[in-house]
């Protein structure tokens, strides 16, 4: 099969392949790196290395769980659940708790999260980019991976209950909580939001 | 690992520990492995419900006074709390199984331990209706002192005949007053009917099950002041008995229509 016609393929098409032949695999991984290495490292205290490392480990994991994709679900809210999964597990095993890590966010995203937050509408953008890592760090990591899901990996409801495995007035409920703790981490820290 | 490309590096460890994706069939194992489990911990919940049922029902309601208590004290006194504790427990392994079902999770807990409530107590009232309560809550008071201890507290009521209290399943009839009945601990009793009347008076028959006040007189004699059916099914299988013999004396005493 040509590459190009392989990149255009559903994930549950990929899957269906990488049962039959596990060499194509290796597209499923290229298509999720990057997405997923970004998430391992705002809900996390992992270095770029770990955060690689529980990445592989969440891909042969996949691979290995593959016969067991519910065909409900979408691939990535799977992939994302499994390295959810390892990333709470990781820290289990270190006896740590996982804090975010600096990463940068871009502009449009801060914008979202900022309007949602009902911050001040002139504060300043790079302001809150600066200042952002510092209130996640605070917050509590339930709280932090709902808000990096809604906001800053764009995931509505459905996925992130189908991500996390809570109940979707749950989610409601923990984005709300999640938002006030983060007001509050941020008038601690002095940081002129509002 | 950041020289060789991430998809390379598990591709690579894929095939160095030659791991192979689970079989479909485990998936599918668990999952009926879940909701038998599940199935089974609804089912043991409806059972406690019948047999809570069936011990409030055939509880000493029409002679609770006998025994020196009050309504609330005497019912807080003989709720069948194992029963009530073993349902709980249940409830909660149906619910966690029900959360570990592949959409289980999308459901709040709430809800679902409602509707397993709901569910057990359905079943729990079928299954009491065929007597499964009943026969079970019996069964357990015959086989263990314990349970009649702990339990189901009227059997350990009826289980004093010192205190002039005493349960018994007719064995033997000797004559209008005298009889013989088989205790919870088998023991053989013989029981002199000194009854005041009682209305309906209960008809003495082999196999049925009494509850007799009175008083011990010997190692293995009691003389009976009252006698009172064990529960509600004994008093309705009295009844219907009643109500058959009647229907068929009204239809001796009436003579057959003369047709042309």
């Amino acid at each position: 099969m040509e590459e190009s016609d392989l990149q255009q393929r559903t994930d549950e098409e990929l899957v269906a392949l990488t049962l039959e032949d596990q060499k194509y695999f290796a597209l499923l991984v290229d298509r999720y790196q990057a997405p997923l290495t970004r998430y391992i490292l705002k809900v996390s205290n992992s270095t770029k290395e770990e955060a690689e490392d529980i990445l592989q480990e969440s891909f042969i994991k996949i691979y290995y769980n593959l016969n067991g994709f519910d065909q409900d679900l979408k691939f990535s809210s799977w992939a994302y659940r499994i390295v959810h999964n390892q990333v709470i597990s990781t820290y289990r095993k270190n006896k740590s708790r996982p804090q975010g890590h600096s990463w940068s966010i871009d502009d449009d995203l801060m914008r979202v999260l900022a309007s949602d937050l009902d911050t001040k509408r002139d504060v300043d953008i790079i302001y809150l980019k600066q200042n952002i890592n510092q209130v996640f760090d605070q917050m509590d990591v339930k709280y932090r991976e709902v808000l990096v899901l809604k906001f800053l990996e764009q995931k509505d409801y459905k996925e992130i209950s189908d991500i996390l495995q809570k109940p979707m007035g749950t989610i409601a409920t923990l984005i709300n909580r999640a938002k006030k703790q983060f007001k509050k981490e941020a008038d601690k820290l002095n940081l002129e939001l509002y | 690992m950041s020289e060789q490309r991430l998809s390379d590096s598990v591709l690579q460890i894929i095939e160095q520990k030659e791991i192979k994706p689970k079989s479909k069939w485990s998936f599918l194992l668990k999952n009926w492995v879940i909701w038998i489990v599940g199935i089974l911990a609804v089912l043991i919940g409806a059972l406690a419900i019948s047999i809570v049922i069936a011990v409030l029902r055939s509880n000493d309601w029409d002679i609770y006074r006998e025994f020196g208590q009050s309504l609330p004290r005497f019912f807080l006194s003989t709720m069948p709390y194992l029963w009530l504790i073993i349902l709980g427990l249940f409830i909660l392994i149906a619910n966690y199984q029900i959360q570990h079902t592949k959409h289980g999770y999308r459901y709040p807990i709430l809800v679902i331990a409602l509707i397993l409530i709901g569910v057990s107590a359905v079943l729990g009232t079928l299954f009491y209706g065929v007597g499964v309560g009943h026969a079970l809550n019996h069964r357990l008071n015959e086989e263990s002192p314990l349970y009649r201890q702990f339990v189901d507290k009227k059997a350990d009521r009826w289980a004093h005949p010192e205190a002039g209290f005493l349960f018994g399943e007719v064995q033997d009839i000797v004559d209008n007053s005298e009889f013989a009945v088989r205790d919870f601990d088998g023991k053989k009793w013989n029981v002199t009917d000194n009854t005041v009347s009682e209305n309906p008076r209960i008809k003495i028959e082999e196999g049925i099950r009494l509850r007799l006040i009175g008083e011990k007189t010997g190692d293995a004699e009691f003389e009976a002041k009252r006698i009172l059916p064990w529960d509600i099914r004994e008093k309705g299988k009295q009844r219907l008995q009643q109500h058959i013999r009647d229907k068929i004396n009204i239809e001796r005493r009436i003579p057959p229509l003369r047709t042309r």
